[in-house]
């Protein structure tokens, strides 16, 4: 039996009756694989990047020594491990002297990343591998600044002289936050105690820097985190930068939908294929009854074809995978991180289980069902008559709902998808309906073929409404997916615009500020964009607050104007014209998150400690914090300054453009008492990957632009039998080869227009729910697609219609009519 | 080899279909109380005008259909007894067709659609003895040409190798030159009657081709679901 299906299954290959069966499989496994591979690669490279932040797999923050026994546990481990030091010490210099953060490092520090060292302050510098070797050190440009000192010359850290090697230009485990100001130098971790700048009581924060295979470290945590005391914490690449955190996840958000929507657009494909192909077998399944196959032998046949059959897709649907995966590696090759390890398993399995689902679910049903084909069949001369069978459509749709939750792991993902693809099908099938009734309308006001093609929509109500549906479904698909793609892209890079403020400076008062400015412009550095912001620490002392976050300090500020970025969520904005009165009653703005946390509300009577006083601000409103942006952001926005404005603090960000970077120490020496924090390699890192991600989910668009086409195709070539019997018909009645291709092209633009229209409103609405629960946006309307995709419709579908019915016209009706 | 049960039969056979279009009692009596018996070798045409049943009882005697009563039988057994399987695996083994539509598989060769029953037997040879048919009906040039590539006549000898190279002892026909023109379906049933003679395969020919039925032992007539002999035509 099985060399029978063999040489069958061959013989319909052959013929060309499997091919667009197998093309669907083909194209379900491929992009389920590639595009499963790629995400799991970019999750790496992010997880990869996140490991340069932090300089490690996974690290320990410990404000005690990591004891002895946890090292040699991790020795036991296949792990790699390090060890930091930090502290602040006075650091001399011959003709200066500077508190300054010291990093005192192993030798195999970093385990992840690099750091990178120049020759002279602010510096593009090169990269290396490890920290300095005993009795030297590395000062930063800041350090370098401040001390007036240059490389070669010998500065004293506690009681030990050390000799400036390199100057220390960028390093992985930067510091994100605004914590850290001061400058900051790296000595090796040997020659901490000969500095003797470490006493009993000293405020020392110790890092224990891991990294190995995921096993090993999730056995070694597993076994040190009950051992963990106050002020021990892990923390672990995904935990390294909030920001990049944000769009990480936004991005693979994408991924996870695009993945499922292939999986969606390859299912209606595949069971497009099937019924074609099932309807087509019909006759030959009552033959072979004719020559004595019985049922069971039948469905062996035709389950032993379809074995053969993901066998064959999966052999060349894999490889394939993997050169697709290998093509968009090459095209992303500037922004990820390619992976040096074997490629995992789990995406073969999704993709090769998805096939095999995918055949179980939409193409065994009517294959098996073949069985019951009444033999008699063959002494009818109609032909088959297709017929939704329900039961089908049950194991169909449960297998999409396997499949999608398999592959996004997401409830939320897979419930939006399936209910909103429901309820999509059922509106587009009942408009259709309608919309069709309406064309009926228009049919005496025009030519033959528009009049015959209307006439045609019209006969067919039930199956085009079908066709409508799926043409929709696919449409809505694909430009909610352009939809989400542009929206994602464009809110990433309005993060950051080109002059993202990659430098902040601290500590400047007011009397410092217009001699900054004056000093800047010396430099010739731009002071357009220079923006300063008073800044103040504030502790929330009134109500009292269970919730930790309440005790501590956070920034505030005051202002007039809501802050660029910010948006209000809750109540309103101050009236300006009042604030300058003294009298009036001071008004605070919060953060949503926050806010929430704390169970504030709106009108709520607030006390803050300021510098000592305390201040009663009303809740006047809630704002919401972009905090991917890069701009400075507050918790606490007050409606009128809370210091004196002599004595008042401010900080200020600015851009400055890489080869200014170098004018940065004469204007440091100029503001000693200035403190600087530069962003630049933390920002250019979220470029990078910005840019990476941006190329990626542009990738899998195109791999999902390719399933949708293939179901265009799919339900093209369903009813291509029927359309090419009627044309043969028609032909033979004398209609000419123009007014065939005019009907087919009124029919199909006609049912692109309304698939267009329908999809258009439906993908605005599935966005509109993504933008609100998925990626967490607001909700943005788009009122252009509205237009334009009932246009695209008619264009794509009347394209593909056109296109793939072309034998329709030029087939001799004679051999046409023969064959049905 | 001696047998209690008839070769061919049929015994009070009846096919009631329900009229979709009304109440029960105006359900469709395609065939009535049908009774005959054929022995094997002989020839046999069933005639009628069109939509007298021939085709159903056909159907019927074959086994692709079952009939609402009575009795059938086939190489000796009884029809109505038999499952679906059974009644398969009695026409792997005892039956082959022409149709009126000739009943190629459009993606097979002529050759391949000849081979096509004995590979469903597990013939071992297969490709030679189609290719012995397909000389025997005179395609030897045109075995790889697709059915749409032939003529309707060349069509329909290829479903005439195809019944023979099955060597099944009856063969059963339905209209084989109903949708030929006159001189290719003389031609046809020159040949069909050749190879008939050749093999002694019992033949129950369906047609409306009362000159067709003559060439036949026997001619049984069907009209509105009745059946009777026809002795003198």
């Amino acid at each position: 039996m099985f060399k029978l299906a063999a040489r069958l299954a061959w013989r319909d290959w052959r013929g060309g009756e499997l091919s667009l069966l197998f093309i669907a499989l083909v194209l379900a496994i491929t992009s389920v694989t590639s595009i499963s591979l790629f995400t799991h690669q970019v999750k790496q490279s992010m997880v990869a990047q996140g490991a340069d932040l932090i300089a490690a797999d996974l690290r320990l923050n410990s404000s005690q020594p990591v004891p002895e026994f946890w090292l040699s546990k991790a020795q036991d481990l296949p792990l790699q491990q390090a060890q930091v030091s930090q502290f602040q010490a006075m650091v001399f210099a011959d003709q200066g002297m500077q508190l300054a953060s010291i990093k005192a490092v192993s030798k195999n520090h970093p385990l992840r990343g690099e750091i990178t060292v120049g020759n002279a302050a602010f510096d593009l510098g090169k990269a290396v591998k490890h920290g300095p070797k005993q009795g030297e050190i590395w000062p930063d440009s800041r350090l370098l600044a401040s001390l007036n000192a240059t490389l070669n010359d010998t500065i004293d850290v506690g009681q030990l002289s050390l000799k400036i090697s390199q100057i220390l230009i960028t390093e992985p485990d930067q510091p994100s936050g605004f914590a850290s100001f001061a400058p900051s130098a790296m000595i090796n971790l040997n020659d901490l105690a000969a500095t003797e700048a470490v006493q009993t009581g000293s405020r020392v924060t110790y890092r224990w820097l891991l990294a190995g295979p995921d096993s090993a470290l999730n056995n070694l945590q597993k076994q040190i985190t009950p051992l963990l005391t106050n002020g021990q914490k892990w923390q672990s690449p995904t935990d390294g930068n909030a920001n990049m955190a944000a769009t990480l996840d936004k991005a693979e958000q994408f991924l996870l939908l695009a993945g499922s929507l292939a999986v969606v657009l390859a299912g209606v494909a595949l069971s497009l294929s099937a019924r074609r192909y099932s309807l087509r077998q019909a006759k030959h399944v009552a033959l072979l009854k004719c020559l004595g196959l019985k049922p069971n032998q039948l469905r062996l046949l035709y389950l032993s074809q379809m074995i053969l059959l993901a066998l064959l897709a999966l052999l060349i649907s894999l490889p394939l995978a993997w050169g697709l995966y290998q093509g968009l590696l090459l095209l992303v090759v500037d922004y990820i991180q390619a992976s040096t390890m074997i490629p995992p398993l789990e995406p073969f399995i999704l993709g090769a289980g998805t096939g095999t689902l995918c055949l179980l679910a939409f193409v065994l049903p009517p294959m098996l069902a073949l069985a019951k084909v009444a033999p008699a069949q063959v002494l009818r001369q109609s032909s088959s008559q297709s017929k939704t069978n329900m039961g089908h459509l049950a194991i169909g749709f449960s297998a999409v709902i396997t499949l999608v939750y398999w592959h996004s792991q997401s409830l939320l993902i897979s419930s939006a998808l399936i209910v909103g693809v429901v309820i999509i099908l059922i509106l587009l099938a009942l408009l259709a309906n309608l919309l069709i009734k309406l064309g009926n309308k228009l049919r005496p006001h025009l030519g033959q073929g528009g009049k015959i093609g209307l006439a045609n929509l019209a006969r067919r109500k039930h199956q085009n409404s079908l066709q409508v549906a799926i043409f929709g479904l696919a449409l809505m698909l694909l430009f909610s997916l352009i939809s989400v793609r542009t929206f994602l892209i464009d809110d990433w890079q309005q993060q950051l615009t080109k002059d993202t403020p990659n430098l902040f400076l601290f500590n400047i008062y007011q009397q410092q500020r217009e001699s900054l400015v004056d000093s800047m412009e010396q430099q010739g550095l731009t002071t357009q964009a220079l923006t300063f912001f008073p800044i103040a620490r504030a502790r929330l002392t009134e109500p009292k607050m269970d919730n930790p976050r309440g005790d501590r300090e956070l920034n505030l500020t005051w202002s007039q104007n809501l802050p660029v970025g910010n948006s209000i969520s809750e109540g309103q904005w101050w009236d300006t014209s009042d604030t300058d009165a003294s009298n009036s009653p001071l008004e605070v703005s919060i953060e949503i998150d926050y806010a929430q946390d704390m169970g504030l509300i709106l009108g709520q009577s607030l006390t803050f400690n300021v510098a000592g006083t305390q201040h009663e601000a009303v809740l006047s409103n809630i704002r919401e914090v972009d905090w991917s942006s890069m701009q400075p952001n507050f918790f606490f926005v007050f409606s009128r300054p809370l210091v004196e404005a002599n004595s008042a603090s401010y900080m200020a960000s600015v851009y400055i453009a890489p080869q200014d970077r170098s004018k940065l120490g004469p204007l440091l020496r100029q503001q000693p008492t200035i403190s600087m924090l530069d962003v630049d390699q933390i920002l250019q890192q979220v470029q990078r990957v910005v840019a990476q991600l941006s190329l990626a989910v542009e990738s899998i668009l195109v791999m999902v632009l390719g399933a949708g086409i293939l179901v265009l195709v799919a339900s093209i070539q369903a009813s291509i039998d029927e359309r090419r019997h009627e044309s043969a018909i028609l032909r033979t009645l004398g209609a000419s080869k123009s007014l065939i291709r005019s009907i087919l092209l009124v029919e199909y633009a006609s049912l692109g227009f309304v698939s267009g229209l329908i999809a258009g409103v439906s993908a605005e609405a599935l966005v509109a729910v993504l933008q609100n629960q998925l990626f967490q946006m607001p909700i943005q309307f788009h009122w252009p697609l509205w237009v334009l995709t009932p246009f695209t419709g008619m264009l794509i579908i009347g394209a593909c219609g056109w296109w793939f019915n072309r034998t329709v016209v030029t087939a001799p009706p004679l051999r046409t009519l023969r064959q049905t | 080899m001696s047998y209690s049960t008839p070769f061919l039969a049929a015994h009070n056979v009846s096919q009631v279909v329900a009229n979709p279009q009304a109440t029960q009692t105006n359900d469709l009596h395609i065939l009535q109380d049908v009774n005959f018996t054929i022995e094997a070798g002989q020839s046999v045409a069933i005639v009628g005008a069109s939509g007298s049943g021939k085709t159903t009882l056909l159907g019927m005697m074959a086994g692709l259909d079952s009939p609402s009563h009575g009795q059938l039988f086939l190489a000796h057994k009884d029809l109505t007894q038999l499952g679906e399987e059974g009644r398969a695996e009695l026409r792997k083994h005892h039956v082959s067709f022409i149709f009126q539509n000739f009943q190629l598989l459009p993606s097979l060769t002529a050759l391949e659609n000849i081979m096509l029953p004995l590979e469903v037997k597990g013939s071992s040879d297969a490709s030679a003895l189609a290719h012995q048919y397909l000389n025997h009906v005179g395609l030897s040039e045109r075995g790889h040409h697709y059915p749409n590539q032939l003529s309707g006549g060349e069509q329909q000898r290829v479903a005439i190798a195809r019944a023979f190279a099955a060597q099944a002892p009856i063969l059963f026909a339905d209209e084989p030159t109903g949708n030929l023109d006159s001189e290719t379906g003389h031609h046809i049933i020159e040949l069909l009657f050749e190879l008939n003679q050749q093999h002694q395969t019992t033949l129950v020919l369906v047609t409306h081709d009362l000159q067709l039925a003559q060439r036949c032992q026997r001619r049984l007539s069907l009209t509105a679901g009745k059946l009777t002999e026809l002795t003198n035509v």
